[in-house]
């Protein structure tokens, strides 16, 4: 018996976004001044197609002004927005197929579900055969068909979030923005919608740029993260990269906790520079460019990327447990290594294993001497 | 140790309920408002002379072609210059809306500066403008687009006009007051949907603003239609309005009880239009928070 089953419309979608797999986009020296400010200072970022990255930094840092230059909102001073290598100068958002999902997500509020998911649709001049498949299309795809005709002030915020991804998806736009989407989320919700939407844009293909001040969520959905601050691009890389090997210290002190601890290059052995700690102890440290001798540093270690030992050794920081906080799965020390400096210090929990108390002796040792990195400090 | 043994913050009580606060306005307008009301009402069900309860004063009226002439042109003149104001006040708002600081402020005075004019003031100016050596007509002969001044003073056309100038700063404060409410993402994402102006105006930005459209016309309804100064001036005597005829019967003919079944008709006329403008603007509170 040969019977042949219809695709559904997930399948579908996946078969059409293999067809046109993406469109890459290239930001070329950009600069903007607004008035006698720099915001942006030669931004630089080459975006592959259906890659999904991060502009993350802090408030003010510029990112929302990338976004706006993206979109054509804003023009920028100097430099080029290049879409599949063709300069987009002059055109719209549209124009560019450029798709923007807003912060407080922009639904049209007199406008029901159906009307504001059709809306770019019609503006295309489609037909109304057309456009209704479409909208029938998304909404199943969102799973909001049952809501269609509710007003967005009727539904939840997770629901709008759904209904404005699947408006700016319908136009099928060749890159995709997301202005801080999730910042109006509460925090359980936020995690499904992060994981629905990057499968959603995994499905269509789109290549994605999220705007966003949330380390976590820049973390969890990007495929590459471009650090931004004062306007300048300090890391673009993978979240593991950026984590592991930050570029600059705002990199490092932005992403993740990290230990910052002034110290002194004061030799080499076997490829790897030994690191003496003001305060007390010396590690060993593997790092890729050549500093000089005796050349003061930061040493920036993460607290996971340290090993608690009750001996001392040549490679140890010695110090003194001050605070204890378990956290659950793991277990988080404060140790003192001098008067005014503390290291944070976390360990995975074992059930039923001693902890460490306050006022005990240890000794610190990396785990791996490759994810720390050195910082020259110009004194 | 248990939390609900804890004693709970009292909550400082105001000394008065919000009710009570209300009270002194609730009070003085009962006394200067609703008292006299009741009282004009009551007037209009009693005969010419005498006392007792009598519909003839409405019957008067309603039978009295003339008095419906000025009715309906009363109703005629509200309808034309809420009218005129919308189509001139729009698209002042709109400016407004889309205007740098600078020009703000220099259109917010340009806008207010009548408001802060007498309504007296204002009305003799038009009667300069409108007359037959007046500016229209000086400016009109001078181009040679007519040959004899035409008449403008004590017409309804002037009227309009003068009451579309007087109150035509309400109706572009409402829509201003309306526009400024929507997000302006909601344009951004128009543009980004590939929206061009005329579609994101009409669709998006124009359905927003209903709100103060619709708060704009029954301003300046209500106030036009009751507008006693700038009808009798412009008017001259000849044109005949509601308030104007109400003048005329309760002060200059003492018929009080006719005078006041004409301002209870005035009054239902313009009840009937807030009701009706209200009602459109139900539909649009669905989708206002």
């Amino acid at each position: 018996m040969n019977s042949v089953k219809p695709l559904s419309t997930v399948d579908r979608l996946q078969a059409q976004a293999a067809d046109h797999a993406g469109h890459s986009l290239k930001l070329d020296q950009i600069m903007h001044r607004f008035g006698e400010m720099v915001a942006l200072r030669d931004i630089n970022l080459d975006i592959q197609p259906g890659e999904f990255v991060s502009l993350l930094g802090p408030s003010g840092c510029g990112k929302t002004t990338v976004l706006r230059i993206i979109s054509g909102f804003i023009e920028q001073t100097a430099g080029k927005v290049l879409i599949d290598n063709q300069s987009v100068a002059g055109l719209t958002a549209s124009q560019r197929g450029v798709g923007i999902v807003f912060q407080n997500y922009a639904l049209f509020p007199h406008m029901t579900v159906w009307d504001n998911v059709a809306y770019g649709l019609r503006a295309k001049g489609l037909s109304r055969g057309r456009v209704s498949n479409k909208v029938g299309e998304m909404l199943e795809l969102v799973q909001l068909g049952h809501l269609a005709k509710r007003y967005p002030s009727e539904l939840s915020g997770g629901q709008q979030q759904r209904v404005a991804i699947s408006r700016a998806l319908a136009v099928e736009p060749k890159l995709m923005l997301l202005d801080e989407p999730f910042s109006a989320l509460d925090k359980n919700l936020r995690l499904d919608m992060q994981i629905e939407i990057r499968r959603l844009l995994d499905e269509q293909g789109v290549t994605a740029i999220l705007v966003t001040h949330d380390q976590e969520e820049a973390m969890s959905m990007s495929d590459r993260i471009a650090l931004l601050l004062d306007g300048e691009i300090h890391q673009f890389a993978s979240p593991s990269q950026v984590y592991d090997h930050p570029a600059t210290l705002f990199v490092s002190s932005f992403v993740g906790t990290c230990n910052h601890l002034s110290s002194q290059i004061v030799g080499r052995e076997s490829g790897a520079y030994v690191v003496k700690v003001h305060g007390g102890g010396q590690v060993k440290v593997a790092h890729e460019s050549s500093l000089a001798p005796n050349a003061e540093v930061l040493f920036a270690i993460r607290p996971e990327n340290l090993r608690v030992e009750t001996h001392p050794g040549p490679y140890r920081i010695p110090g003194i447990v001050e605070i204890c906080i378990p956290l659950g799965a793991t277990i988080t020390y404060e140790v003192s290594i001098a008067p005014d400096k503390a290291i944070k210090v976390t360990q995975q929990r074992i059930a039923g294993a001693r902890s460490l108390q306050k006022g005990e002796q240890v000794y610190l040792e990396p785990v791996s001497p490759s994810a720390c990195t050195l910082f020259p400090t110009s004194s | 140790m248990s939390v609900a043994n804890l004693p709970t913050p009292k909550r400082k009580k105001l000394p008065l309920t919000q009710g009570q606060l209300a009270l002194p306005l609730a009070a003085f307008l009962t006394l200067f408002y609703v008292i006299p009301m009741v009282v004009l009402l009551a007037a209009s069900f009693q005969p010419a002379r005498g006392g007792g309860f009598t519909l003839a004063q409405y019957a008067e009226f309603f039978t009295d072609s003339a008095n419906i002439r000025v009715l309906t042109l009363t109703f005629w003149l509200g309808l034309q210059v809420t009218i005129a104001c919308l189509i001139f006040g729009y698209p002042v708002a709109y400016f407004y809306h889309q205007a740098t600081a600078r020009w703000k402020t220099i259109l917010t005075f340009l806008i207010l500066l009548p408001l802060l004019t007498s309504a007296v003031v204002r009305t003799f100016g038009w009667v300069v403008i409108l007359g037959r050596q007046g500016l229209i007509n000086s400016l009109l002969v001078g181009l040679g687009m007519i040959d004899e001044p035409i008449k403008l003073l004590f017409t309804h056309l002037g009227v309009a006009m003068a009451m579309t100038q007087i109150w035509l700063p309400l109706m572009v404060l409402s829509i201003i007051a309306s526009l400024s409410q929507i997000d302006p993402r909601l344009a951004a994402a128009s543009e980004s949907l590939g929206g061009g102006k005329w579609r994101t105006f009409w669709q998006i930005t124009l359905p927003l603003s209903l709100p103060g459209i619709i708060s704009g016309c029954l301003l300046v309804f209500a106030l036009t239609v009751s507008s006693f100064v700038t009808p009798s001036i412009i008017g001259g005597g000849q044109l005949m309005y509601m308030p104007t005829l109400i003048y005329q019967q309760g002060v200059v003919l003492l018929n009080k009880p006719f005078a006041a079944a004409v301002s209870a008709v005035l009054l239902i006329m313009v009840l009937i239009v807030v009701f009706l403008l209200s009602t459109l603007g139900q539909r649009t509170r669905k989708y206002v928070q």
